[in-house]
């Protein structure tokens, strides 16, 4: 009958201190079926164990040396876009200059091409994206009654989305992250703020990601609510 | 043209090589600007692991599934990023990863009636010389219910092939603590795989 105190010994067999062959591990083995059969089968996993990591380093060794595998670029640059946009948390300034100046660029491009539109909002809130299209936030620009919803039009394909996120921009809380969305697919967002309520006023940007995640173009927009 | 994950020739688990693989994890998970590079850089390996290894199971996914695939398992991965210990290579770790997002992307296909016949490795365990692709994906599995230091002395063992007094003096443990660990491992995962092919078995039954 397979006992206890049969698996110290079935250990010592496992782990080569004991051989199987004599003393009391092959006395064990001849009376207790159980840890015969017990044995055979941890032997087995333990071949099958070295034979699944032969395949693995077989793989890893083959792998290494591929160079141009399906969605290789695509990778890179999907990790590129996600640490970026999490850098932006801590550089959130230098990014939303240096977008609000594209932004101003493009629309002035974009107004040279297409002419003047009376009465179109003098904020920086469209922009012509990589390869073509644009993006245009609708809402909340400026000054609002509410923030909510978020807003927006682009000529986006299918496969693209947007990352979106809103931070505060208060003295007070200045960069704080109130809300954001990864991998969002329509053109309007109603999210609650983490924490809280909503500010007196926020910055909120958008970037837009081709089906690769290459980012094609992103904004930076301010609003501010009306009894601020 | 030499490819930047197959610059560093070191062994996939030596230690120094593993620390630097730590840093680099936590750095990505700190927003470093130079980690996030570095690891856009060694991401790749996530697409040749795909493509690899759907090429040695006979291609049952296409170009376009595996890079479809690729983005799947990079967010995997992004989010398992924290629970990465640097007890193996980076590559390495992202390996078990891609093979079980690989074997459920094939399983997923496989559904499809007109692709079985496209699957004869899946359908076949007669490869005694490599063990069948479900066998890698069950010991995968249950290495996910050991406990960390119980599948590094087994990753140990078997992977880099070390006896138990190596094993011991890498992890600055006694060898019987070492042996200890390897056997407790050994049994949970025996009966772990054992439990799982008599649920098989009762499912194929029904």
């Amino acid at each position: 009958m397979h006992a206890k105190e049969h698996e110290a010994v079935l250990q010592q067999i496992v782990t080569g201190e004991l051989d199987a062959a004599e003393g009391r591990a092959a006395e064990l083995l001849a009376e207790c079926a159980t840890c015969r059969s017990r044995l055979e089968e941890l032997r087995a996993l333990a071949q099958n164990l070295s034979a699944t990591f032969r395949v693995e380093r077989d793989a890893l060794a083959e792998a290494a040396g591929l160079t141009d595998a399906p969605g290789e670029a695509a990778v890179a640059a999907a990790v590129r876009a996600r640490g970026k946009r999490r850098v932006a948390r801590r550089t959130f300034w230098i990014a939303a200059v240096a977008a609000a100046a594209a932004a101003v660029l493009a629309v002035v491009g974009d107004r040279l091409l297409r002419g003047s539109r009376s009465g179109v909002e003098e904020l920086p809130h469209d922009l012509i994206l990589d390869g073509g299209g644009t993006l245009t936030v609708e809402r909340p620009i400026g000054t609002v009654d509410s923030y909510l919803p978020f807003r927006w039009t682009s000529d986006a394909q299918p496969g693209w989305y947007y990352y979106v996120e809103v931070r505060d921009d208060t003295d007070e809380r200045r960069d704080e992250l109130l809300a954001e969305a990864e991998r969002w697919r329509t053109n309007e967002w109603s999210p609650s703020p983490e924490r809280g309520t909503w500010p007196d006023r926020i910055v909120w940007s958008i970037t837009v990601y081709d089906s690769t995640g290459n980012d094609v173009g992103s904004l930076v927009v301010r609003a501010r609510l009306a009894s601020d | 043209m030499q490819n930047s994950s197959h610059t560093d020739e070191r062994h996939l688990s030596d230690p120094e090589r593993l620390r630097e693989d730590l840093e680099l994890a936590r750095g990505v998970l700190g927003k470093q600007e130079a980690a996030i590079e570095r690891f856009a850089e060694r991401s790749k390996c996530i697409p040749r692991i795909l493509a690899t290894q759907n090429a040695r199971l006979g291609r049952p996914l296409n170009e376009h599934d595996i890079a479809d695939l690729a983005q799947d398992t990079l967010i995997v991965v992004w989010c398992k990023l924290d629970e990465f210990e640097g007890r193996a290579a980076l590559e390495s770790w992202v390996y078990r990863i891609c093979y079980l997002e690989l074997m459920n992307a094939i399983r997923k296909k496989k559904r499809l009636p007109h692709l079985v016949e496209e699957l004869p490795e899946l359908a076949s365990a007669a490869h005694r010389e490599r063990p069948a692709p479900h066998e890698c994906e069950d010991i995968y599995r249950g290495f996910e219910i050991l406990e960390a230091q119980e599948v590094n002395v087994i990753r140990l063992k078997h992977f880099d092939e070390l006896t138990f007094d190596e094993v011991a003096a890498r992890l600055e443990i006694s060898a019987n603590t070492a042996k200890t660990r390897y056997y407790r491992g050994l049994s949970k995962l025996h009966d772990f795989l054992r439990n799982r092919n008599e649920d098989g078995r009762e499912s194929l039954a029904r």
